[in-house]
């Protein structure tokens, strides 16, 4: 019955927050728009690029695929990274947190909630990405999709488990999402989005197998680049599962802690 | 015989917000209000009464005490939850983007009513707490008075056995506050069953339907009771209405001026 309830009130949250973005319509023009431009613009900073350059040789298709892909999924996982705390700070703004909190649901489930419709609209986004890098030339026709689909899920886990220590510390300092910071500069310069973690130093690159991220898009170029098969893609399935089984709890924890935390202070909805 | 529940039964809850300086905002509190009652809490800004509101409605912690609502306890808190109907902020705890209507649906819903439940309930609530005009509009695009009533269909929607009413009138002019106040004595008047805790500082508004008065004052309760009964303990002069019965007690025990006189 828990379970059903639960079940209703994600697809409540998700329906209250699509009917919101539609309100909104210029802003749901204007994002499009502004992917449609990323792609041009590494198009065109992809024709510097020629030849097959160090660190792309295990991945077919040049430059401008490595960085369609990396660009792509960055978006989605940034959700998954830094939606939940955007949902508290916005409800706080607004004034809905407490009234949420208020409900016999957990808020754990309404803040989960409140990022499943930017996460499905960043899943648009991405296949937007690819559609575009398609028709510029990005040889993703023979892809194993449901192989990237599966990657692109497990590491969405996986990075929401950062998201949700992200959202408490949100809880517990109002401002300064120093995990969300931390992960996404991070993930910028170690995890393989714009370059090969192959052109780092040896350090560097040692400390770039510590994100999900690095495994997420070596895993999807495979797939979606060279069409590797279930089998080809399973080390890189298991290592994201073994981050999600560590980092999920971890940061449900962190969260339910956190809520504790405000309850105690009474300062939930403070921002 | 099967006795109900009281509506609300607090035993030395006390608070004290972390911080430099710590700050003491209750000092341990008692007092019952039974099931079917109307107590009215009653005290200047400071005295206590949100920090009493907050925690018998789940959303903060108290450092000791026990206490029941709606025949459970705090710590089940999903259980206290589902029984209440609480107003704390009306203006600004909407989905301003979304209208009346979708608001109080999202709402509905966490309380198990959707569907055919919801659309019966609602068709009661807009004939109840006459929301026609603008159930169907955007919260942002309300008056406050119109958000209050809004507010207000949100906390009954469930048919809720107590209600916490923190200041529900604040932001209303004294027109707005008394028609709220009107729709909230004709539902309770229909719910006898139905209990409510109100903080309000319109004494008048709100005396016709109340039974009970908390005066409170630095987190401290100082006085309990029916209004008329705690004039007698104070040694007061007898008023002829309750709303002087109810601003006197304020005057006695705060100090301050009220509308009435001191």
């Amino acid at each position: 019955m828990a379970v059903k309830q639960g079940a209703v009130m994600l697809w409540m949250t998700f329906r209250r927050d699509v009917r919101i973005a539609l309100s909104y319509r210029l802003a749901f023009g204007l994002r499009f728009l502004s992917t449609l431009f990323q792609v041009i613009v590494f198009y065109f900073i992809s024709k510097l690029v020629t030849g097959t350059p160090v660190g792309l040789e295990r991945y077919g298709g040049g430059y401008f695929a490595y960085a369609l892909i990396g660009l792509a999924f960055l978006h989605l996982f940034n959700i998954s990274l830094s939606g939940y705390a955007g949902a508290i700070t916005e409800a706080q703004q607004m004034g809905t947190l407490e009234a949420q909190a208020l409900l016999p649901t957990p808020l754990p489930v309404l803040i989960f909630g409140a990022n499943l419709w930017p996460y499905l609209y960043a899943l648009g986004e991405t296949l937007v990405y690819l559609l575009l890098g398609m028709a510029l030339g990005a040889p993703l026709a023979g892809a194993n999709v449901w192989g990237a689909l599966l990657i692109a899920l497990l590491a969405s886990v996986a990075i929401s488990g950062l998201g949700l220590m992200g959202a408490a510390i949100i809880l517990v300092f109002k401002r300064g999402n120093a995990v969300s910071w931390l992960v996404e500069a991070a993930a910028g310069l170690l995890a393989g989005i714009y370059f090969p973690p192959e052109l780092l130093p040896d350090p560097l690159q040692k400390l770039s197998y510590l994100l999900p991220h690095t495994y997420a898009l070596a895993g999807l170029r495979q797939a979606l680049l060279n069409d590797a098969s279930f089998a080809q893609l399973t080390p890189t399935l298991l290592a994201l599962l073994g981050f999600g089984l560590a980092l999920l709890p971890a940061g449900a924890l962190s969260l339910q802690w956190a809520l504790r935390r405000a309850q105690i202070k009474g300062n939930l909805a403070q921002y | 015989m099967i006795t109900q529940p009281d509506a609300i039964r607090v035993v030395g809850i006390a608070k004290t917000y972390p911080g430099n300086p710590p700050v003491q905002a209750l000092h341990p509190v008692s007092f019952v209000v039974g099931a079917g009652e109307i107590a009215v809490a009653l005290g200047p800004n400071g005295a206590g009464k949100t920090t009493l509101f907050k925690i018998l409605a789940t959303l903060l912690r108290p450092d000791a005490g026990e206490a029941w609502v709606a025949g459970h306890s705090l710590t089940e808190s999903r259980g206290v939850r589902a029984r209440i109907g609480v107003i704390t902020d009306p203006d600004r705890s909407f989905f301003w983007r979304l209208s009346g209507r979708r608001n109080l649906e999202f709402f509905a819903a966490a309380y198990g009513l959707r569907e055919a439940a919801f659309e019966q309930r609602l068709d009661e609530l807009i004939a109840t707490l006459h929301l026609s005009e603008f159930i169907h509009r955007r919260v942002g695009s309300l008056s406050s008075g119109q958000r209050g009533r809004l507010a207000l269909a949100r906390a009954l929607c469930h048919r809720p056995t107590v209600l916490l009413l923190d200041e529900p009138t604040r932001s209303l002019d004294p027109g707005a506050a008394g028609d709220f106040m009107q729709l909230l004595g004709e539902y309770l008047h229909q719910q006898p069953q139905a209990s409510a805790l109100l903080a309000t500082h319109r004494l008048g508004a709100a005396a016709p339907f109340v039974r009970r008065a908390l005066v409170m004052v630095h987190g401290r309760l100082l006085a309990d009771g029916p209004p008329e009964t705690l004039i007698r303990e104070a040694g007061l002069p007898e008023t002829a209405t309750r709303t002087e019965a109810l601003a006197q007690l304020y005057a006695h025990y705060t100090g301050a001026e009220t509308q009435y006189g001191r």
